[in-house]
């Protein structure tokens, strides 16, 4: 038996993220993510292909580059800038997406992408100040760290941007 | 900007997704569109106007 807040949370999952759009009632304004980020696992996973595969190549090469300290300076740039590869492609990937899509959806992908930005520039700004008045001398994000607060910028200004417009 | 779309669409029963098709655009749009919270380009707005066979000031109002 489940609780009421589970049931909740079990209907609010299933409204927002099973239910396929052509079976969502007309007027259906109450969603947190916008049409365009709605697709299956599949769509999704084909979209995000390249930065699965980035992650890996930079998990790799920094296993590879810690593991082998006899290698030579360039060889040794050449593996620790690997992951840009597949990290390019996929900025390739995601621009032509954008392109894909209609105007309206396309300006909120640009306010979640600037959000996102500025919200980096601000945190990196802030974490070099306080590392030059050694505040907090030992602040690094590494790209993990990065790599999700972008991510996290980037969905929480989707879902203002998408709010704004709801 | 103040516009129609929404009586143009309803008197000819189409729903916000039987436009969006129409429009090839999201239903999320045609629904910012209506509510007046998203303004269209002015090719989407000859796109809507195209399809209805009115001109563009029948359908959104000139704020000034």
């Amino acid at each position: 038996m489940l609780d009421y807040k589970t049931s909740m949370l079990y209907i609010f999952v299933q409204h927002e993220f099973a239910t396929p759009n052509r079976l969502r009632p007309m007027n259906t304004t109450s969603s947190l993510v916008p049409d365009a980020v709605r697709m299956s696992y599949l769509q999704s996973l084909r979209l995000n292909a390249w930065a699965i595969v980035a992650v890996v190549i930079a998990m790799l090469s920094r296993l590879g580059l810690s593991q082998s300290q006899a290698l030579s300076e360039p060889a040794r740039a050449g593996i620790a800038l690997l992951p840009l590869i597949p990290a390019c492609l996929y900025l390739l990937t995601l621009w032509r997406w954008m392109q894909g899509l209609d105007e309206f959806q396309r300006r909120l992908q640009q306010s979640a992408v600037n959000f996102a930005a500025f919200g980096m520039l601000l945190l990196t700004l802030t974490a070099d100040l306080l590392r030059g008045a050694a505040v907090a001398p030992r602040i690094n994000f590494g790209w993990e760290g990065y790599f999700v607060l972008t991510f996290a910028l980037y969905a929480f200004g989707l879902m203002f941007a998408n709010r704004r417009y709801r | 900007m103040k516009n129609r779309l929404r009586e143009l669409r309803t008197s000819r029963q189409w729903s916000q997704g039987d436009l969006a098709e129409k429009l090839e655009v999201s239903r999320q749009t045609v629904n910012s569109i209506e509510t007046e919270r998203y303004d269209p380009s002015l090719p989407l707005a000859f796109k809507i106007a195209r399809l209805f066979k009115v001109p563009i000031e029948a359908i959104f109002e000139d704020p000034n």
